[in-house]
């Protein structure tokens, strides 16, 4: 089971599932997946993105990017493009991303022991 | 028969094994073998491969908020046992700061100078997907230890 950290919701998803990839909390209802977004964007806090424009799709508008922790990066070409906060990198150091979640872990028997037949 | 032992002997020892909150020794009696010492408090490590009942697994490295050894499941492990079925009574979590390998197994092993492996066992479902930000818990009573079939 995951729970989002920001709006604390609840969800099971198969097994094998991303759990960064789905929509299914409230955070977010654009149906993308936030890690390989964050992943993509070449600034982090800005460094390294002079006036290159933001490849989220409507950064504005998007919740879960406006409550980043990371400082502003650059503007893009297009003023409705600018990028509202600094995108977290999946893997960077110092990162953290867009919408952590927790992961509950259960587990089954670990004792394996069998009795043995009379 | 499938199982093997008297119920009311199963939950004293894993009671004694699993809900002492201080380290001790068993010593059998003449012919039954060597004395052993069950030192709390027990740590749950993480596996990315599952070992068996005679061999370790293999656990995740250090790094990435996750320290080799393990953390503690507290000054007692478990409740006390009911029909030979016990569970953890604290939470145990990580916070991670970068990305996990995949994790499909735990191991629960006390603290000892040199330590002693206890339980072993696979997830019920594999942790995978973890990142930088992301928290792993095993909240209380999600490890369950089953001494039922002994």
């Amino acid at each position: 089971m995951y729970q989002c950290k920001q709006c604390l919701a609840t969800a099971k998803l198969p097994p094998g599932a991303d759990p960064h990839a789905s929509t299914w909390c409230g955070c977010c209802p654009v149906d993308h997946h936030h890690g390989r977004q964050a992943a993509s964007c070449p600034g982090n806090g800005g460094v390294g993105h002079p006036g290159e424009p933001c490849n989220q799709p409507n950064p504005r508008n998007c919740p879960v990017i406006l409550g980043q922790r990371t400082p502003p990066g650059e503007p893009g070409p297009d003023p409705d493009d600018e990028c509202p906060g600094g995108h977290c990198g999946v893997g960077v150091a110092g990162c953290t991303v867009c919408r952590p979640i927790t992961h509950f872990a259960e587990v089954g028997n670990p004792l394996s022991a069998e009795g043995r037949p009379a | 028969m499938t199982s093997m032992t008297d119920q009311s002997r199963v939950n004293a020892i894993i009671q004694a094994l699993f809900t002492s909150s201080t380290a001790f020794t068993i010593t059998p009696g003449t012919g039954g073998g060597s004395a052993f010492t069950i030192t709390p408090p027990f740590h749950l490590r993480l596996m990315t491969a599952q070992g068996s009942n005679s061999s370790n697994g293999t656990e995740m490295g250090t790094g990435n908020g996750y320290t080799a050894g393990g953390a503690t499941l507290g000054t007692t492990f478990c409740a006390a046992p009911s029909s030979g079925s016990t569970s953890n009574s604290n939470s145990v979590s990580w916070s991670a700061t970068g990305t996990w390998s995949t994790i499909t197994a735990i191991e629960v092993w006390d603290t000892a100078g040199t330590p002693l492996r206890w339980l072993q066992g696979a997830l019920s479902s594999n942790i995978t997907g973890v990142v930088n930000g992301d928290t792993v818990q095993f909240a209380a009573a999600a490890i369950t230890a089953n001494a039922s079939a002994w």
